[in-house]
């Protein structure tokens, strides 16, 4: 898929290295920092470790630049460099129990992506955004309180009474409801 | 929900036991559909998190990754240049300076000074031990100091107000180490991400005004306005947003409600201009008793201080001050009143004066030293009163107490004693309206520690009032039905009352007290 075009100007002044290259790595980093982000921490249940990984792909990147030819999509490229840092984190930490988060994303990454066959992983993010703005009231402080404040269900259980399955229930239908929201976004785009 | 949407909700969530986790793993082999779902669910789940991140730890988080690749940059630079001159070296001398040159080069490209900051501004320092030699900051720096306010400004990533006892510690451009003290920060964009570590913990900035407070058993973080990323000893991550406030003690992680009234966020502002002044020596050699005082950029004239009692009480009488005369009060009914209105509103002013608290005070002789307002139940915050604090409850008795009736603030140095002290009390704007009014108390020249420090209700009413300011009279006083605690009267001796409208430095105060001259 072609890159837009401010992005592939950034990517033509990065693999040149002629002057503001640093800055144009720069962008491309926002540009691309929260789908990778979000790819890592779908398959791993640390989050932390995840964004830590994602720094490591950037890195990568950053020193194999040169490497990439630009026959194939930025991202695909980047996608390849953090599935394989993912797998070579799970190489090193072999000891997570069986039937464990790690270990069920394995099998899981057998399946189809729900959103890549209508869009790359960017687009899924950005229409996820688009959702959001949608999203208020109960269901966005709930949001909020989970994803962005970072608490779990338990602790979001204690503060406002309501009790942990019920609040499990609602997220998994907001979370359901979201990616039919991004569904009809992609295939409007692809339309 | 059926029982495999639960199970898939807990296992995203992290609940499953092994048991269970082996179960559901086999029950997705089995399951197409299921698998589907998972996945769909686990990408929300991941996407969820990155989506809802609020900008300022994006770009915290960004600019630090950019960094770690400038400084590959930086070091595959050096390592280049130190290749060609090795390839074009003739003999050992070459071979050596080659090597001096590459290693000063990475010096200079990795370790060149980058400004970190200064200090701006001090506030009646004590320093423990030696005060610093240098007042420009680099790592290492340490600020040791038993009472005062130092104020830093952090090569113009933010700026710091640390408030004494405080031992601080500069770590580098963008991290310091608070071992003990309170800090307020307020941090501009390049500054985002800054580090205040702490001995329970650290708070990583998020583009904010936050403050800190570190005691020996525990840790305090108040996000005034932004969000900040706090971190526990060996916690996780918890982010706080504008008016969230988190405490971290030995064994625990608190959240407790933000207090905006408990940190400095401004220093008083440098003054421009002319001040206006109301000065009464209470030297009392008026017609009556009454004083007359000096008065500054004020046009009234008629502004006496006029000796008055109420039964069962007596006038009060003159007595050796500080600067010739005084006044002493009894505690029972005496007092002086002037038609000054005072300062109204929540307008800048000082208030100094010169105060003996006998020994064998009574707790119904507390309220009431200075006063003005027009008292009018229930509204907070009419009213402007300094006094003794004879209340246990509002924080320990026989110490300063400044009073807006809804709201207090207690100092710490017990003043019944029988010896003179001198008070200052100044009020100035905070960084933000909804922090209140910043209140500094100056006892004998020297910062008192405060139970508060800032007033968040307060409108003097000083334009419907029967009377204007008032020595030793309690201003919530109502004669027709006392309150059978908190007495009407202060007792003991007052010298040198003025006030000011305007917030006085710390020198001016000082001037005043030591040589009773007022400034202009």
């Amino acid at each position: 898929m072609d890159e837009p075009d401010p992005a592939r100007e950034w990517l033509a002044k990065v693999r040149s290295r002629g002057p503001g290259w640093l800055d144009a790595f720069g962008e491309l980093v926002r540009l691309h920092e929260g789908w990778v982000r979000a790819y890592l921490r779908t398959r791993m249940r640390d989050w932390s470790a995840a964004d830590d990984l994602a720094q490591e792909v950037f890195v990568t990147a950053f020193r194999r630049i040169r490497t990439y030819e630009g026959d194939g999509s930025f991202e695909g490229w980047l996608r390849g460099i953090a599935h394989n840092h993912w797998r070579n984190h799970l190489r090193k930490r072999r000891e997570s129990p069986i039937g464990g988060y790690e270990e069920i994303q394995i099998m899981l990454e057998a399946g189809a992506d729900p959103f890549r066959p209508a869009g790359d992983d960017h687009r899924a993010l950005d229409a996820l955004r688009e959702c959001l703005m949608h999203v208020d009231g109960p269901s966005r402080d709930l949001l909020q309180q989970r994803y962005s404040k970072g608490l779990s269900v338990r602790e979001i259980s204690a503060s406002c009474g309501r009790g942990y399955s019920a609040l499990t229930m609602q997220l998994h239908r907001l979370r359901e409801s979201l990616a039919e929201c991004i569904r009809r976004k992609l295939e409007a785009i692809e339309s | 929900m059926n029982d495999s949407d639960e199970i898939l909700a807990r296992w995203l969530e992290g609940e499953l036991s092994d048991e269970e986790s082996a179960a559901w793993k086999r029950k997705l082999e089995r399951d197409p559909e299921l698998r589907k779902r998972a996945i769909t669910q686990a990408r929300l789940h991941g996407m969820l998190g990155v989506a809802m991140e609020d900008e300022f730890t994006t770009a915290r988080r960004t600019g630090e990754w950019l960094e770690k690749c400038r400084e590959i940059e930086r070091e595959e630079f050096v390592g280049s240049v130190l290749g060609r001159v090795k390839r074009r070296q003739q003999g050992r001398f070459a071979a050596a300076a080659a090597v001096i040159f590459a290693i000063g080069l990475a010096c200079w490209v990795s370790l060149r000074p980058d400004e970190i900051g200064r200090v701006v501004r001090m506030e009646t320092v004590e320093w423990r031990g030696q005060a610093p030699q240098d007042f420009e900051l680099e790592a290492g720096s340490r600020f040791q100091f038993l009472r005062g306010l130092v104020e830093l400004e952090l090569g113009g990533r933010g700026r710091m107000i640390v408030e004494g006892p405080a031992d601080l510690e500069i770590l580098g451009p963008l991290k310091s180490r608070l071992h003990e003290g309170r800090v307020t920060m307020r941090v501009e964009e390049s500054g985002h991400g800054y580090q205040l570590e702490t001995p329970r913990g650290k708070v990583v900035d998020l583009g904010t005004e936050f403050g800190v407070s570190v005691g020996e058993h525990r840790v305090e973080t108040h996000v005034l306005e932004g969000a900040v990323e706090a971190y526990p000893a060996g916690g996780e991550k918890l982010l706080l947003g504008k008016d969230d406030a988190v405490r971290f003690e030995e064994r625990s992680v608190e959240r407790i409600d933000a207090d905006l009234g408990s940190f400095y966020t401004l220093l008083p502002p440098q003054r421009a201009g002319l001040m206006r002044s109301v000065h009464w020596p209470l030297e009392t050699e008026g017609r009556d008793g009454s004083d007359a005082p000096e008065v500054r950029g004020y046009s009234a004239s008629d502004w006496e201080m006029v000796p008055g009692a109420h039964e069962p009480g007596s006038r009060p009488v003159p007595v050796e001050g500080v600067f010739g005369k005084a006044m002493a009060f009894d505690g029972r009914g005496g007092y002086m009143a002037s038609r000054f209105p005072g300062i109204g509103g929540d307008d800048p002013r000082t208030v100094c004066f010169w105060v003996k608290v006998p020994d064998d005070f009574r707790e119904s002789e507390g309220f009431g030293i200075v006063s003005w307002g027009n008292f009018q139940v229930p509204d907070h915050g009419s009213v402007w009163q300094i006094s003794v604090n004879p209340l246990a409850e509002d924080g320990p008795v026989g110490r300063i107490r400044v009073g807006v009736h809804g709201g207090q603030i207690v100092g710490q140095t017990d003043l019944r004693d029988g010896r003179w002290h001198h008070v200052a009390v100044v009020l100035y704007p905070a960084s933000r309206a909804d922090i209140g009014k910043h209140v500094l108390v100056y006892l004998d020249g020297q910062l008192e520690a405060l139970s508060r420090r800032s007033l968040l209700a307060l409108n003097t009413r000083t334009d419907e009032g029967n009377h204007g300011v008032w020595i030793a009279r309690n201003v919530t006083h109502d004669p027709q039905s006392p309150h059978p605690l908190h007495g009407g009267f202060f007792r003991g001796a007052v010298d040198e009352l003025s006030i000011f409208d305007a917030a006085l430095s710390p020198e001016e105060i000082r001037s005043l007290m030591e040589i009773n001259e007022l400034p202009r």
